[in-house]
């Protein structure tokens, strides 16, 4: 994400993005663990198991020009709680606390319950 | 004396609860900072008591286990927003542990706290201390430490109320971001409050239990269930006043003292040079006239509580429509043009404006409808407005995805509330589908457009979303552009000007482009939207 200033450019990395986000994931209610959001982030999980935030963290795709972006989260929720209202929770927490901290405008949050806890 | 309760005082407890949330919901409201301060902690608690009391009076048995269940359920269906999931966590822990008992003791309710903190921190990777969840795991370990477990409710939620108040106080220093605001967390005190609606139910009182919070005495014999909005109201105006902390430099104990005069449910916020103050009471001039003496007034709100009471009766004997119109547009011109089409409320926002679900919300709640169209006349907005779909269920609400306001009049042209729910959404969807649009605008600062560089200031224009052309006088862009789009298909032109163009300066586009295309009918409208010179529909 490059953001064009008078006197030069700031570029906020992909990395730093999804650590910010996964810092956000940590403390949003409802939320108590992550999958791989694809088969790439499968991998590497097998080969570093305790990198479990990020790993469910899609970047689907970021607009310089409206510094914008879109996001896919692939999430664990617990059992019995009301997954709608959690899920909403979080699009509302991720695209306020990202425009808060690093002036990025999140224009879709896709939340995916990839899983439930049940014990 | 009560050492033992059963369904039938969980269920009077739990309502006297709700009733006390409830009356407090305001002021939660107004704490809330954390996790995104929206301001409605209080209204969002108290939804997921509401809908578990209403389960509650369609019981027709007082067993323990029944009224367990109503309100298990009760609080998870009713459950918005981060606070209210996560006192519906909290229940359905504590509900878990006692629905197969008989009656509970003193033991068995300390029991079921823990089994609340338990439930309630699972749900979360790294719990956040200072909120809410702080609050039910003190509450939990002390009153295990205070009490041996066969002794009397009263003295046991007397000392609960004192601990949660206790711990209202604590979250201050635990979490910077209320400590910034200078404010308790919200979630937490509303969780105080529902201990001391269970003290207010078992023991029948309403005194004042030496807490540090002050509040306004109120003596009066408890009412069964929900009755607050049938009591005559002691103080008639909410005021908000918001002042520039830049005079001098009042402590919040002396604004607290000042106020305390005037009325009661006050509430203070005191952060970053400014200073908000909200106080139920009779005198609201005299509250703001204080206000003057502190600095700068930046805003001010007085609210009659009465007639919001009366209005809540009339709207309910109103006679309820078939269908209802929400409409999100800017500018005064397309207020009225919405409201000329049929709209029930225009709810002002746009592009770098977009309201709040919160906002849709309020403006839902106050049309009497069964069926409910939503326009939201910008891409970000349709999102909202299908959440709100999602999660609300007092009316059926169909959200008509329209990107912009031109597409949002093609639309509501096209409605007519005599057809059936599918032709009318049909109609609709040929007529926005079947408009061209256009945008005029300025670049906010120097950047590529679709391999144009464009330079702060420049007039831009756009088709639909696609970017067509930049120049340096909105006359020529619009024409220019609208001579691209222009086929002999379009018989209709019409043209919105912004609040920052002259009627004068539109009227010549207007005769410009009707010496071009003769055939074509062009109509200029006020529209007086921000941040767009001309917003263009041809049909």
């Amino acid at each position: 994400m490059i953001f064009q200033m008078e006197y030069g450019q700031v570029e906020i990395d992909k990395k730093a993005i999804i650590s910010t986000i996964a810092s956000i994931l940590l403390e949003t209610y409802g939320i108590v663990k992550m999958e791989p959001a694809d088969a790439s982030a499968f991998l590497k999980r097998l080969l570093k198991p305790d990198n479990d935030i990020e790993q469910g963290i899609k970047l689907v795709e970021m607009d310089d020009e409206r510094q914008s972006m879109k996001i896919e989260l692939y999430v664990e929720m617990e059992y019995g709680s009301k997954l709608q209202e959690v899920a909403k929770n979080v699009i509302h927490s991720v695209s306020y606390k990202l425009k808060e901290l690093l002036g990025i405008h999140v224009e879709r949050i896709d939340v995916y319950v990839v899983g439930l806890r049940m014990d | 004396m009560t050492k033992e309760i059963t369904g039938k005082e969980l269920k009077y407890c739990f309502e006297k609860a709700a009733e006390v949330l409830i009356a407090h919901r305001e002021e939660l409201n107004m704490l809330n900072v954390f996790p995104v301060p929206d301001g409605d902690t209080g209204s969002n608690m108290s939804m997921a008591m509401i809908e578990a009391v209403n389960r509650l009076e369609k019981l027709d048995t007082d067993d323990l286990t029944a009224v367990a269940g109503a309100i298990k359920t009760g609080t998870l269906m009713g459950a918005r927003g981060n606070s209210g999931v996560i006192l519906s966590q909290i229940f359905h822990g504590f509900i878990n542990s006692v629905k197969n008992k008989k009656s509970l003791r003193v033991k068995d309710f300390i029991e079921a706290l823990d089994e609340g903190r338990k439930s309630a921190y699972r749900a979360v990777m790294k719990p956040v201390e200072g909120t809410i969840l702080t609050e039910i795991r003190l509450l939990a370990a002390n009153t295990k430490k205070n009490f041996k477990g066969d002794e009397d409710f009263e003295l046991f939620f007397r000392d609960a109320v004192s601990i949660s108040m206790d711990i209202v106080q604590k979250t201050q220093n635990m979490l910077p971001k209320l400590k910034a605001a200078g404010v308790v967390d919200a979630g937490a005190k509303g969780l105080a409050y529902i201990m001391k609606g269970f003290y207010e139910g078992i023991s029948g009182k309403m005194e004042e239990i030496p807490i540090h919070i002050k509040e306004t005495k109120r003596k009066k014999e408890p009412e069964k269930g929900i009755a607050i909005l049938k009591e005559p109201l002691k103080f008639k105006y909410c005021t908000e006043i918001m002042v520039k902390d830049d005079i001098k430099n009042i402590t919040e104990e002396e604004i607290r003292t000042k106020i305390g005069e005037f009325g009661d449910s006050i509430v203070i916020v005191k952060a970053e040079g400014i200073i908000k103050v909200h106080v139920h009471t009779n005198h609201p001039g005299a509250v703001i006239e204080e206000g003057v003496k502190w600095g700068e007034l930046l805003k001010t709100k007085i609210d009659n509580m009465a007639v919001q009471h009366e209005r809540v009766i009339l709207t309910e004997n109103e006679e309820r429509k078939k269908y209802g119109i929400i409409v999100v547009s800017a500018g005064k011109g397309f207020r009225r043009i919405f409201e000329d089409l049929g709209a029930d409320r225009v709810i002002n926002g746009g592009q770098t404006m977009n309201p709040s679900i919160a906002d849709l919300k309020e403006a839902l709640d106050k049309i009497r409808a069964d069926t409910v169209f939503i326009f939201p006349n910008n891409e970000n907005i349709i999102m909202s407005a299908e959440q709100l779909s999602k999660i609300e269920n007092s009316k059926k609400i169909i959200v008509v995805p329209t990107c912009n306001v031109q597409e949002g009049i093609a639309a509501l042209v096209a409605f007519d509330k005599k057809l059936e729910l599918n032709d009318l959404l049909e109609n609709m969807k040929n007529m926005y589908k079947s408009i061209k649009t256009i945008a005029v605008t300025y670049a906010i600062r120097d950047s590529k457009i679709a391999g144009t560089s464009v330079k702060k200031g420049d007039v831009v224009s756009f088709i639909g979303r696609k970017f067509f052309g930049k120049g340096k006088d909105i006359n020529d862009v619009a024409y220019n552009t609208v001579s691209a789009v222009y086929s002999n298909n379009f018989e209709i032109l019409s043209i919105y000007y912004g609040k920052d163009v002259a009627p004068d300066k539109a009227k010549q586009l207007k005769k410009r482009v009707q010496e071009k295309y003769p055939a074509m009918e062009v109509e200029i409208y006020d529209g007086g939207q921000p941040h767009y010179y001309y917003l263009i529909a041809l049909e």
